[in-house]
This record gives structure tokens, C-alpha cells and sequence, in this order.
């Protein structure tokens, strides 16, 4: 049986190296094998999820378990990589960048992040966030000659080794307090509360939840984001906006759902500073952005700060809002790079705001599916980014929120002002410097079913809100 | 009963036929579909006229359900139709005396470039009065309210690049806006109390929850009332009715005449039993009545437009629908509707004729020696003036008397309400008679030539004045087959003696009689009196010619305050508060935008920095959180 429990991310990996080896082995490669391959290994890692769904497993004593929370975080972490690699796919011939590393690196850190998500023991975490970590910085200088994408590699590597090291410390710190680096234990022994420091352990928290923030952008440990979202090539910046950001979610609502009980009073003040903070920061700033990746990337900075107000509370409600939020997120901010990756000429990209001006004109596709995009990012009904903000805000406000769901509808109205400034650029502006566009199929179909997953769940998001409630929190605990 | 439906859907598909595809469709064509959506709407609500008849009296009840149409918690509203005596004689009524007025229409209407515009209106106009007589719930009732006044206004409208046109139909809605909200109030308090809209549940617990609760119910139908008296235009909120004139003719005799008007008599009858437990509300809508009555008759009588004497001779005839169901002679004053939808439709169509004849010359000074040319439409109207006065024989009489009568005998003051009923009539006939004697007799003055007006419009003179004489025999002293047709719709109403009731008509023949004598007096023997009286009286007739300054008061109390409020919020507190608002919010965020920017240095140092600053913050937090 538990051979299935590690399916997901053995193929995963084992599809990265057959990758790897077919790219190197082989004469004359086919360039599109290698994409077939990788969405092969990952359509076969997506259907053992499957298999495994609501059958609730752990492996040795929590070190790997398979929830249907976990399943879900799996099934999202390769859907988002599978459209990662189709939309890189045209990027990558016309850069000539087309190796099979890419997508080894890619399903590594898809492996990494399933470990981030599938575990219930702190060193685990680590190492899943290390296996994210590391194929995330060799892809974020994958374009060599770029002196701007080696000097985000270097950012970020140094910032996230700096950031390692705080989480390496709360999980030593946890381990001194309680004797453990099971969470699950952690609880145990909390209530009993033999052997524990509790001082240790507050310190413990506040340093895990430092190094995961860093991983999710919150406000001051986003610092990174900017720089390296822009530097890094336009489809790595899309996984690290989506699928890198979702794993640290993943372990950070596990961890605070096991520990918060505990200690709760504590932590709600900070997540509610933590909250209005990264969400305003990141708001007001990308106002000011030219350049569409460095907004982008605030605009992600800020919708970890809406995601941050629920997680104080821990509810079916909460924690399905707050997972259908960060689905909703990642289809519209998918949708965007994808339509940022379609505006270039070979390897020359077309990445101001102002390059939007006027492309309804020329090209009503792009422009229809990006206004429809910004409008879920900005949460304009019927796009599922309304329905989203609305259950976590009502989420928040059921559970004595109101002053922070305030915050969040001012802070939605500000960020209303740079989405909304695409949609007027494209549709009300003339061109003003000639911007080609180059679109695939590659592209093409994953936007087309992006757009349309953005107004399905704009429209009927109840079932699948109601299907994260009744089966996510249950087997959380397990 | 189904076919009640189509009696509603029929004109909505006709105005909207008309409405979408009036550019591509002849005029002949439009005005027979218009009309015959209207017809036969008329004759499905005979057919069902009928068949009512047929049953027995008891089961002339009928609660149609169409479908829920507000399901909102325990909040539940159907779209359903009333069917009963009532109901169904109003859209007799309403039906009946539309598909006239549209017929006269066609003609009167001809030269008009935007017909297809006017039959729209018009059949939506149809559509939304019916639906207000055949709600079955207050909340459809107020839809069909608010829609025959959306017509309204439209209507009166309807020449809107003629600012006097434009500027009446804006006063006719915002003048019924006070009224509805008033009325709309009501139907919150009735929510409130009987936790339903629907008329047989708010009926059926009226006299449970009402009979130890008099202050709901007194609020309630006060209220209610109130909406009333704005489109029925009582005083105090009559003022917009003489300025609605300004929109077409058959307009004026179709809404503000025949049928809209009227829906505040309608409404009343339709809740008396509410009314019944609330005896000052009942006074109140007596003295109102009656006051309205003799004040517009007033006013009427030394007016040179004849247009407006008509509108004031209707808000005057509204007054004695008022008085008969303030006086719980519920029956007397549906009575008095329908033969005033006959007589009063036929004095403004005859109007139009005339105006038609004369180019539109509405002013009594310009206009006299008429009748060798205008033969139908002087005898038709005459029928109309005799009927109105109140001539024996003619419908008016019967039903003016009807309600004279009853006042008489109503509880409270009962001899002052018929007093000053009876010198009402005078004043009526008096006015009335007055134009009639200006128009027609006399020589025809210069420049003039006037010719009479086609088929298409004086057939519908010719039908109306039949029932203007004719209608009221259904409520014949004796026979009174109108009482017993809608008796069992009302709870009881007071039996009148014989004897009292001949001794009333005679008087008020007498008066009316008067009034009739009195203008002959003054307009064919002694020409120059009226010149006389008019400068022994000069007070009083300025205080009539100019309508009581009723108009300037209100523009000096209410309009001009309201719009000085108005335009310091649009152009002060708007531009200066709330946009300045908007935009230093704008400013002070991007200011705040470019500023924080600078945080993002570039640096590797600083940012290791800020999350080292960030994370002592952070730690420092846990830290104080140990006890």
C-alpha cells in the first residue's frame, strides 16, 4: 500500500531524470518529446493522486502522509508545473533554451513541493523546501547572459539560504522544546505539557513561520520577490508566483493548524499585522510599477496578505476559503503570464505596462482573456476572483474580522487601480510603439481553459467550496 | 379563468411590437395593432364580465397564482391576479374605455411624426393599469402604481422639446413621488403587521388584529391615502393634474380622466375593510374629498383654458369618488367612476375635436360660434356637460346622487358634506355650461376654419356619449343592479330610504339646474355681467384666476429651497468635497506609492537587512508573549 502514498512524487522525479538522460542519451532530440514526457509523468502523478483520494495514510510515524489536503495541494502543484511547461514550451525554442534540465528542474522542485505539502514532520519540510529552492535558482538564471537573471539567482539564493537558516533554527528550537519535530507530537505534547518549554516553543513558531513567509512574500520577508520575480525568465517567474508560492502555503497552514490551537491568542495579533501590512504594502507599491512582472509580483505579495486574514482561525470555512482563494490566484495569474510571455519577438520581451496600450485592437484574444484575468485579480464579479475574496472576507468577518475585512476592501480598491489600468490601456488606448505578439497552441490552450476555469468558478464556486469544506478539514487531522 | 392573463399580456405585446419595430411599420398597421390588443383585451374581460355573472354570488371569487415571483426567506410574493365583481368591472372599464380613446387616437394623432412612440406608451399604459386593478398582492398593486405613473409621465411628456410639456410631466412625477412614499410606507406597515402582502391574508386577519389595534390601522390607511391623494391629485398634492394638460388629448381623457386618476378611488374600495377600522382615516378621506370637489370646482369656474376647467372639473369629480367611499358608500363611488370614465373621457375627446377644428386653440376668448361647424361634436359634448351636471337622466345624475345621498346620511357632519356637495354641483354645471355656451354660441370669430373632425374620431364622441347617458341606468334607485353586482365585495353598506334619496335629487336637480341657468344668464342674455361682477369681486376673482397661488406658494416653500439645497450639493459640496475627496486619496496613495518604492533598493545588504529587522521584530513579539 504505501508504495502508492509516494506514486506522485516518484514519478515526478523519475520523470525529471528520464528527461534528463533522454535530452543527453539521444541523438537528434525531438524537442517536443521532452515536453511529452514531462506532461506524461506528470497527467500519471496527477492520477495516483487521484487514486489516493480520501484514503487517509501516514508513513512512518508522519514522516509522509497522504490526506485528501495534501492530495489536493499535489494535484494543484502539477497542474500548475504541467501549465508552466506548455506555455515555457514556445518561450524556450525562441530563447534556445530548449534542454531537458529545464524540465528536470521543474518536476524536481514539483517533487519538492509535494513533500512540502504531504508531511507532518518539520525536518521533512526543510528538506522539501530545499528541493524547491535550489532547481528554482538554476531556473531563475536559466537564460545565461542576462547579467538581471544572475543577479536575482544570486538574491535569491543568498536570501533564501538566509531565510533556511531561520527556519533550520525554530525547527531546533522546537525540538528542544518539545522533543520532537512531529507537529502532530507537538500537539500531544502540548497538552499534556510534560517536558515542554513553552518559551522555546513561541520562539520556535515565530521562526518557522519567518522562514515560510519568506517562501509566501509577507511583508518585510518579500524582499526578494520583486527583484527575482523580475529577473528570473518570464515562465520560471509564473511557477515561483504560483505553484512555489501555493507550497508554502501548504506547510504553513498545516503547521498552524496543528500548533495555533495551542497558543492562538499570541499569534492572532501578528497575523492580523502580518496581513494589513503585506497586503497594503504590496497594493500601494505595484500602483507605481512600469514594468508588468514587478507589478505582478506585488500584486502576489499582496494576495498573500488577503490569504494571511484567515489564517488565524481554524474552521472547514476558513481553510476551504483560504484554498479556494489561492486556486482562484494562481488560474488568474497563470492566465496573466501567460498573455505577458505571448508579447514578444523572439527572445526580445515587451514587458512595460505602456506595451499593453492599444492591443484590442490588434488583438482582441489576448486582450479579452488578460481583461478578464485583471478583473479576477482585482475581484470583479462574475470572474471567480470576486467569488474568492467574498468567501474569505465572509469568512473573516464570521469569525470577528470586520476591521480587517475593511482594510481588505480598501485594499481591494487600490489594487482595482493598476488592474484596471491594463484593461483601460488595452481597450481605451491607441498603440503606442509597435508591440508584436507571437502566440502557440502552447499558449493558446492553456488559456483558453484558464479563462474558462476563471468564469466557471466565478459563476457555480459553491460545489467546489463545499467539497473543500466537508473533505479537507476532517483528514487534516488525521 | 386563465384568459385573464392575455387580458394583461396583450397590450405589453402590443407596446412592445409597436415600440421595437414602430420604424419599420406603416401607421395604419400600427394603429390596428395597437388597437387591437387593446379590443381584444376588451373583449375577453366581457367575456369573463360574463361569465362572472353566471355564477353564483358567492363563488365570484378568484385568487389566480401565476408564480412566486419574490421568494426571499419567509418573504413571499406571487404574481397572481384578484378576480372579483370589482376588479373585474374595473378592467371592464379600463379596457372599454381604452380601446375608445385608441381609436380616437389613430385619428387625432395622424400628423404625428413619433406615432408609433405614442402607441406604445399608450398600450403600456393599458397594460400597467390593469395590472394594478388585478393585483392580488400590495406589492403587484404598487408595480402597476408606479407603472401607470411611469406613463404618466411619459405621456404628458410626450412633446418634451416643448419645455412647458417636459416641465409637467417631471412636476406630475415628483409631485406623486410624495404620495408614494407615502404609500409604499403603507405597504411596509401592512407587511409589518400582517407579515404577508397578499390580499386575502391581509383581509382575512384584518379584523382580528384590527379590531384592539385602531392607532395600525388609522396609520396604515392614512398611508395608504396618501398615496391616494397624489394620483388622484387631492389636495394638497393636485397641483400637477391641471399641468399635465400639456400632453396629447386623448391622454388627458384616457389617465387623467378615465382611468389612472382614478386608481386612488380603486385602491380605497379595494381595502376598505382595513378603512373600517379606522374611522378618522374615513373622515379624513371624506373632508378631503369633499374639499377638493368644491375648491378645484371653484377654481374651474372663471379659467379660460379648456383643458384645464376639465382637469379641475376632474379633480373636482375625484373629490366625490372620495367623499362616496369616505362615507363607506364604497359601491356609489366605483359607480361614480365608471359613469365619470364615460362623460369625462367624452369632454376632453371633445376638447380635442375642437382643438383639432381650431388648431389646437384651447383658449375660451379665442374660440366662440362653433356649433354650425363642429355638429357632432357640439351635440356629443353637450350630452357630456349634461351629464356631468348631473341632468336627470343622464348617468351623472344617478351616481352623483348616489353619493349625495349617501353623504346625507353619513354619521359625521354628514349635512355639511352634502351641502357643500350640493353647491359643488352648481359650480359644475355652472362651469361646464360655460364653455359649452362660449364655444358654440355666438359668431364665429375671424381667421378661423374649422372643420369637423373625421370618422375616426367622432364615432368614439358617438359610443360615449351613448354611455354617457345610458351607463348610469345600471344603478337605477330601485333596480340597482350595480350595488348588487359589487355588495358582495364590500363588507355592508348603509341602506338609503327612498324618501331621502328622491329629497336629495331634487335639490341637487335644483342647483344643478341653477348652475345651468345661471350661466345662460351670464354667457347668452347679459354678456357684459360677468365683466361687472368681475370688478365688484376683483379679490376673489384673482385670488380664482390665479388658482389660490397654490402654485407659488409651493414654488416659494418647496422648489426654490429644494433646488438652492440641490445645487449647493452639486456644485459645491460634489465638486469641491467629494471629488476633492476622490482625487487627494488618489494623490496621497501614489505619493505613498513612490515613497515605499524606494524600500527596494537593490542591495543584497539591505535586504538582508529588513528581514533581519523584520525578524527580530517578529521574534520580539514572541518573546513579550511569554509569561
Amino acid at each position: 500500500m504505501f508504495i502508492y502514498l509516494f506514486m506522485p512524487v516518484f514519478i515526478s522525479v523519475l520523470t525529471g531524470l528520464i528527461v534528463l538522460l533522454y535530452d543527453a542519451l539521444m541523438i537528434n532530440v525531438r524537442k517536443w518529446h521532452l515536453l511529452f514526457i514531462s506532461l506524461a509523468g506528470i497527467v500519471i502523478s496527477i492520477l495516483y493522486s487521484a487514486i489516493l483520494w480520501k484514503l487517509p495514510f501516514s508513513f512512518m510515524n508522519g514522516m509522509f502522509v497522504s490526506d485528501n489536503f495534501s492530495i489536493i495541494f499535489s494535484v494543484l502543484f502539477l497542474l500548475s508545473s504541467a501549465i508552466v511547461l506548455l506555455i515555457s514550451y514556445p518561450y524556450l525554442n525562441d530563447n534556445n533554451l530548449n534542454f531537458g534540465e529545464y524540465y528536470a528542474l521543474i518536476l524536481f522542485a514539483t517533487a519538492g513541493m509535494i513533500f512540502m505539502a504531504s508531511t507532518l514532520n518539520l525536518i521533512v519540510i526543510y528538506l522539501g523546501l530545499e528541493l524547491l529552492t535550489l532547481p528554482l535558482v538554476i531556473l531563475t538564471c536559466f537564460k545565461k547572459g542576462r547579467d538581471f537573471s544572475h543577479e536575482a539567482a544570486i538574491k535569491f539564493f543568498i536570501l533564501s539560504v538566509f531565510s533556511s537558516s531561520f527556519f533550520l533554527f525554530g525547527i531546533a528550537f522546537m525540538f528542544g522544546a518539545t522533543g520532537t519535530v512531529n507537529i502532530a507530537q507537538v500537539v500531544m505534547a502540548l497538552s499534556t505539557h510534560k517536558g515542554i518549554s513553552f518559551p522555546y516553543m513561541l520562539i520556535s513558531v515565530g521562526l518557522l513561520i519567518l522562514g515560510l513567509g519568506f517562501k509566501i512574500s509577507i511583508v518585510p520577508f518579500h524582499i526578494w520577490t520583486p527583484d527575482v520575480y523580475h529577473g528570473a525568465p518570464t515562465p520560471i517567474t509564473a511557477f515561483m508566483s504560483t505553484g512555489a508560492k501555493l507550497a508554502g502555503f501548504a506547510a504553513l497552514i498545516r503547521i498552524l493548524f496543528y500548533i495555533f490551537p495551542a497558543i492562538h491568542s499570541s499569534l492572532t495579533e501578528v497575523f492580523i499585522v502580518l496581513s494589513v501590512i503585506t497586503m497594503t504594502l504590496g497594493n500601494i507599491v505595484a500602483i507605481s510599477q512600469k514594468n508588468i512582472k514587478r507589478m505582478l509580483a506585488y500584486s502576489s505579495i499582496a494576495h498573500s496578505g488577503y490569504v494571511l486574514m484567515v489564517l488565524t482561525v481554524f474552521s472547514p470555512a476558513t481553510v476551504a476559503a483560504a484554498i479556494f482563494y489561492l486556486i482562484v490566484y494562481i488560474i488568474a495569474n497563470l492566465g496573466a503570464f501567460g498573455i505577458v510571455l505571448t508579447l514578444r519577438q523572439k527572445d526580445k520581451e515587451y514587458l512595460d505596462i505602456t506595451h499593453f496600450s492599444g492591443l484590442a485592437g490588434k488583438n482582441p484574444f489576448l486582450a479579452g482573456f488578460m481583461a478578464v484575468f485583471m478583473f479576477s485579480l482585482a475581484g470583479i464579479p462574475p470572474t471567480a476572483g470576486f467569488m474568492g475574496k467574498f468567501y474569505l472576507f465572509n469568512v473573516a468577518v464570521n469569525n470577528g474580522f470586520t476591521i480587517l475585512v475593511i482594510v481588505g476592501l480598501i485594499n481591494t480598491v487600490i489594487a482595482a487601480y493598476y488592474y484596471l489600468r491594463i484593461v483601460y490601456l488595452m481597450y481605451m488606448k491607441k498603440e503606442t510603439e509597435n508591440v508584436p505578439s507571437t502566440i502557440s497552441p502552447f499558449v493558446k490552450i492553456p488559456l483558453i481553459i484558464l479563462g474558462i476555469a476563471t468564469v466557471f468558478f466565478g459563476v457555480f464556486p459553491s460545489s467546489i467550496v463545499a467539497l473543500f469544506k466537508t473533505t479537507l478539514f476532517l483528514t487534516l487531522k488525521l | 379563468m386563465n384568459s385573464i392573463l392575455f387580458v394583461v399580456l396583450l397590450p405589453v405585446l402590443g407596446s412592445f411590437i409597436v415600440g421595437i419595430f414602430g420604424k419599420w411599420i406603416k401607421k395604419s398597421l400600427i394603429g390596428i395593432i395597437a388597437c387591437c390588443s387593446v379590443g381584444i383585451s376588451f373583449l375577453i374581460s366581457a367575456f369573463l364580465f360574463i361569465k362572472i355573472i353566471n355564477l353564483p354570488v358567492n363563488l365570484r371569487f378568484f385568487d389566480k397564482v401565476f408564480f412566486q415571483w419574490v421568494p426571499v426567506g419567509h418573504f413571499l410574493v406571487n404574481f397572481g391576479f384578484y378576480i372579483d365583481p370589482l376588479s373585474i368591472l374595473m378592467i371592464l372599464i379600463v379596457t372599454g374605455v381604452s380601446f375608445v380613446i385608441h381609436l380616437y387616437s389613430i385619428g387625432y394623432m395622424k400628423e404625428e411624426e413619433h406615432f408609433s412612440r405614442y402607441f406604445s406608451y399608450l398600450n403600456l399604459f393599458v397594460a400597467s393599469m390593469l395590472l394594478l386593478v388585478l393585483a392580488d398582492n400590495f406589492l403587484l398593486l404598487f408595480m402597476g402604481w408606479e407603472a401607470v405613473g411611469l406613463c404618466s409621465y411619459l405621456l404628458i411628456g410626450f412633446w418634451f422639446h416643448k419645455k412647458s410639456a417636459a416641465d409637467a410631466g417631471r412636476k406630475a412625477f415628483i409631485v406623486n413621488r410624495i404620495g408614494d412614499f407615502g404609500f409604499l410606507l403603507g405597504i411596509l406597515l401592512i407587511y409589518h403587521t400582517f407579515k404577508s402582502l397578499n390580499y386575502s391574508a391581509v383581509f382575512s386577519q384584518a379584523p382580528l388584529i384590527l379590531k384592539h389595534d385602531n392607532g395600525v390601522a388609522t396609520a396604515i390607511t392614512l398611508l395608504l391615502f396618501m398615496g391616494a391623494v397624489g394620483k388622484s391629485a387631492q389636495i394638497p398634492l393636485y397641483v400637477w393634474l391641471p399641468d399635465a394638460m400639456e400632453g396629447p388629448t386623448p391622454v388627458s381623457a384616457l389617465i387623467h380622466a378615465a382611468t389612472m386618476v382614478t386608481a386612488g378611488v380603486y385602491m380605497i374600495a379595494r381595502t376598505h375593510i382595513l378603512y373600517q377600522f379606522a374611522p378618522i382615516s374615513m373622515e379624513m378621506v371624506a373632508f378631503v374629498g369633499i374639499i377638493t370637489a368644491f375648491y378645484a370646482a371653484s377654481i374651474g369656474t372663471v379659467q379660460f383654458d379648456i383643458k384645464r376647467i376639465i382637469a379641475y372639473s376632474t379633480i373636482s369629480q375625484l373629490g366625490y369618488m372620495f367623499l362616496g367611499v369616505g362615507v363607506a358608500a364604497y359601491s356609489a363611488g366605483i359607480f361614480h367612476l365608471m359613469t365619470h370614465a364615460f362623460f369625462k373621457a367624452l369632454l376632453f375627446l371633445c376638447a380635442g375635436s375642437i382643438m383639432h377644428a381650431c388648431s389646437g386653440e384651447t383658449d375660451l376668448r379665442k374660440l366662440s360660434g362653433l356649433r354650425k361647424y363642429l355638429p357632432v361634436t357640439f351635440w356629443t359634448m353637450v350630452i357630456g356637460a349634461l351629464s356631468l351636471s348631473g341632468f336627470p337622466g343622464t348617468a351623472g345624475f344617478f351616481s352623483k346622487d348616489d353619493i349625495l345621498a349617501h353623504a346625507y346620511m353619513a354619521p359625521y357632519y354628514g349635512k355639511f358634506l352634502w351641502g357643500l356637495g350640493i353647491i359643488t354641483a352648481a359650480l359644475t354645471s355652472f362651469y361646464i355650461f360655460r364653455i359649452i355656451f362660449i364655444v358654440f354660441r355666438g359668431d364665429k370669430q375671424q381667421g378661423n376654419h374649422p372643420h369637423e373632425s373625421p370618422k375616426i374620431m367622432t364615432v368614439p364622441l358617438i359610443i360615449l356619449a351613448i354611455l354617457a347617458i345610458i351607463g348610469g341606468y345600471v344603478g337605477l334607485p330601485e333596480l340597482n343592479f350595480i350595488h348588487r353586482f359589487l355588495s358582495p365585495v364590500f363588507l355592508k353598506t348603509s341602506a338609503l330610504s327612498s324618501s331621502i334619496e328622491l329629497k336629495t335629487m331634487l335639490v341637487s336637480f335644483i342647483f344643478s339646474l341653477g348652475g345651468i341657468a345661471t350661466a345662460w344668464y351670464f354667457y347668452i342674455v347679459n354678456p357684459s355681467l360677468p365683466g361687472i361682477i368681475k370688478k365688484n369681486v376683483a379679490g376673489l376673482y384673482r385670488l380664482l384666476l390665479n388658482k389660490y397661488f397654490v402654485d407659488e406658494v409651493y414654488e416659494r416653500i418647496f422648489v426654490l429651497p429644494g433646488k438652492k439645497i440641490a445645487s449647493f450639493f452639486s456644485d459645491v459640496f460634489d465638486t469641491k468635497y467629494i471629488d476633492g475627496a476622490v482625487n487627494e486619496t488618489g494623490k496621497w496613495i501614489k505619493i505613498n506609492s513612490e515613497q515605499w518604492k524606494k524600500i527596494q533598493t537593490g542591495y543584497l545588504r539591505d535586504y538582508v537587512l529588513i528581514i533581519l529587522i523584520g525578524g527580530i521584530i517578529l521574534l520580539g513579539f514572541f518573546i513579550t508573549k511569554i509569561h
